[in-house]
């Protein structure tokens, strides 16, 4: 019995010994970008998700890019949004090469700026900080580590506002383009909701949640403590508790049959949401132009619900990264690929130089003439920053573990506070 | 004379019948909502007719992607791997089942004891392997590993164990037929309920396996269904009605599959159950 155990044993060690060198030869070493050269051929290979790919590939088809860069062919890998960062994930992890440019969605940057795996886009010869003055702050702030490396460059953001169905605000008598708090919106609410007729002031009052928290956007630990100041996330969770009091929601689960059911026919009264929002229902929730328009939140408050960031992982071939860092550039730095981008599927610029734009001042069909660009801009302009953590998404799912306490009347504000904190100190701290 | 019917079959077909409509209904659903365009895929009630925006879905599935080529990589890999895991796992099964050597219980245990391990714990780890190997954007990685799966191994283990009596391979072997041929001749023929379960558990496996084609096939072209759909799940261009009908488009060969042998798959699962 020894000898076998002892056999058995050397068998284990000799397939260890085999499988190692497979392991050691993966991790590769950062190398420095080499200098672009127009005249050379690159093909840049981006890893996208959703709706980035029609966007993108309109703004390479354009002339600007084709003039600019005439050698330069970008393809694309696309999947979901949970595909491609699993993906992702993966592929930094096992620290192996991947596309030249990756795409991460706002609440996903956190997780990626301290763990590493992708370039400092700061340094040279990248020197991101020099073109990035233009670029909204919380954004490039929000790509920014601790130590000051640069590890993306966001490219499109997404202001949060209130889209408000103009015809069912004037038949309820009201007026939301300057409710002066969250109170104030809540009664007018209460007169919009029309339960006979089957009319929602509201999708569901989690919809509400994350606005004073910027979205859930960061600001999860302050000063190494999580959910602080204290009154600030109970106030988020009153909030809820006030809107589910209301009984002005149509209990909706986003992106379910009867939400989107409901958006087309022209149930749902308001929606807090990014800018991004808007080309959804521009496209097919409710395509009938002249029908929303867009407010400031109550009270002006400024908060993100999205947005996107590019990035060159570090495991990129020096040889490709110039090129990579090229199409970055162009990408996040000029103001006719941010426009098509915008007009291909509502992503809101991040180049705050496009806000000056004339198109930005136009009146848009779709929300009956309103100049919505203007309120989107003004928004973008003043989103406080808030410093985000690769603790971010788990501190976000038991934050919404708390808020559906409240919603489903099972806690009180505070007491779903203190529990959510309890979990966050005993999974994290 | 009156056919006199009994109340407790009434109930029992009643019961059979509406169970039958719940797990069919969401394979129906899939194929309505495909006729149906794009916006009104999420509608409320659930749509139960067919609609009229099949061709306009065709058109925008097919210029999203290029679903041919990912029906050949499916149905390339799927096959593949299904037949190559039936081949391995009988052979060794076999093994397991009806010799004895050397190792044989701790073998066993250590083949047993990976089905322990959740898949995504090794996925790091796997990743780089087949980077090393050069086998990322080809079909090696998605059959050549599992080939000899713990589950295939423990199933027809299982199942030669009970099924085929030792006399049988022993009068073979008397007559001069070497172990490839018992393998082959003998084996394999009388393991058809067995192999029809493991072929298609292997091949819906294969079939819908997502994680693995969408980090080791890289590119649309070459990638299989799943992992190209879901480049139509977006939010702001709506290709619900396209996704729907690649959906339907999927599901086929599963369907035809188990219409095709659902004799022998339920042979299998139910082989052992009943005492002879």
């Amino acid at each position: 019995m020894k000898r076998n155990a002892l056999s058995f044993l050397l068998v284990l060690v000799l397939v260890m010994a085999l499988v190692a060198p497979v392991f050691a030869t993966g991790s590769k070493e950062a190398s420095a970008a080499a200098a672009f050269d127009p005249n050379a051929k690159y093909e840049v290979t981006i890893g996208a998700y959703g709706d980035l790919e029609k966007a993108y590939k309109a703004v390479f088809a354009s002339a600007d890019f084709k003039a600019k860069y005439p050698n330069i062919k970008v393809t694309f890998q696309t999947s979901d949004f949970g595909g491609h960062h699993n993906r992702l994930t993966t592929v930094l992890a096992a620290k192996e090469q991947s596309n030249d440019i990756e795409a991460l969605e706002v609440g996903f940057i956190a997780q990626f700026v301290e763990a590493g795996g992708l370039m400092d886009l700061n340094a040279a010869p990248f020197n991101g900080g020099a073109i990035s003055k233009n670029i909204v702050k919380f954004a490039m702030a929000n790509a920014t580590t601790a130590k000051g490396n640069l590890v993306a460059m966001p490219v499109d953001i997404a202001p949060a506002v209130l889209f408000y169905r103009a015809d069912l605000a004037a038949k309820a008598g009201v007026n939301l383009d300057n409710l002066k708090d969250w109170d104030e919106y809540i009664a007018v609410m209460k007169k919009l909701a029309d339960p006979a007729k089957g009319i929602y002031a509201i999708e569901h009052p989690a919809a509400v949640q994350a606005i004073p928290l910027n979205g859930g956007k960061g600001g999860w630990i302050v000063n190494g403590k999580p959910l602080e100041p204290k009154a600030k996330f109970v106030s988020a969770l009153e909030l809820v508790r006030k809107v589910k009091a209301a009984n002005v929601d149509g209990d909706l689960g986003a992106w379910s049959g009867p939400w989107s059911q409901a958006y087309i026919d022209g149930k749902v009264a308001t929606i807090v949401n990014g800018a991004w929002f808007g080309g959804t229902l521009r496209t097919w929730l409710s395509p009938e132009p002249g029908k929303w328009r867009v407010a400031y939140l109550p009270g002006k408050m400024m908060a993100s619900l999205g947005g996107t960031y590019l990035s060159i992982p570090e495991t990129v071939p020096a040889a490709r990264q110039a090129a990579a860092w090229e199409v970055i550039k162009y990408l996040t730095t000029n103001p006719s690929a941010q426009l098509i981008t915008f007009k291909e599927i509502d992503a809101f610029p991040a180049l705050t130089s496009v806000y000056k734009d004339p198109v930005m001042d136009e009146p848009v069909a779709f929300y009956g003439g309103q100049k919505v660009r203007k309120i989107f801009a003004d928004v973008a302009l003043n989103i406080p920053e808030n410093k985000v953590s690769e603790y971010d998404n788990v501190m976000l799912a038991i934050w919404n573990g708390a808020v559906t306490d409240v919603v489903n009347g099972v806690a009180t504000p505070e007491a779903a506070y203190k529990t959510a904190l309890d979990k966050i100190k005993a999974t994290i701290f | 004379m009156a056919i006199k019917i009994k109340p407790q079959k009434v109930l029992s077909y009643l019961f059979l019948g509406l169970m039958a409509f719940i797990f069919a209904y969401p394979f129906y659903n899939v194929f309505v909502l495909a006729t149906w365009p794009s916006s009104q895929v999420l509608s409320f009630p659930p749509r139960f007719f067919f609609g009229a925006g099949l061709m306009e879905n065709w058109q925008q599935l097919f210029a999203r992607i290029p679903i041919g080529k990912n029906f050949y990589n499916s149905l390339g890999i799927a096959l593949l791997s299904t037949g190559s895991v039936l081949f391995f796992c009988t052979m060794a099964g076999y093994a397991f089942a009806k010799f004895e050597f050397r190792f044989k219980a701790q073998l066993y245990a250590f083949v047993i004891a990976t089905m322990a391990i959740p898949g995504f714990l090794n996925i790091i780890p796997f990743y780089k392997m087949m980077v090393a190997f050069k086998w990322v954007n080809t079909w090696l990685p998605l059959i050549v590993p599992g080939m000899a799966g713990a589950f295939g191994i423990f199933l027809m283990t299982q199942f030669l164990e009970n099924s085929i009596p030792a006399e049988l391979l022993d009068a073979a072997r008397i007559d001069g037929l070497g172990e490839f041929g018992i393998l082959i001749r003998i084996v394999f023929p009388l393991s058809k309920p067995g192999l029809a379960v493991l072929g298609i558990v292997t091949f819906v496996g294969s079939w819908n396996n997502f994680t693995g084609p969408l980090i080791l096939l890289p590119r649309i072209d070459s990638t299989t269904l799943p992992v190209a759909l879901s480049v139509l799940n977006s939010r702001v261009d709506n290709n619900l009605g396209a996704l729907m009908l690649g959906n339907a488009l999927t599901l086929l060969p599963l369907m035809l599959i188990f219409l095709f042998f659902s004799k022998q798959i339920i042979s299998g699962l139910t082989a052992g159950a009943v005492k002879g």
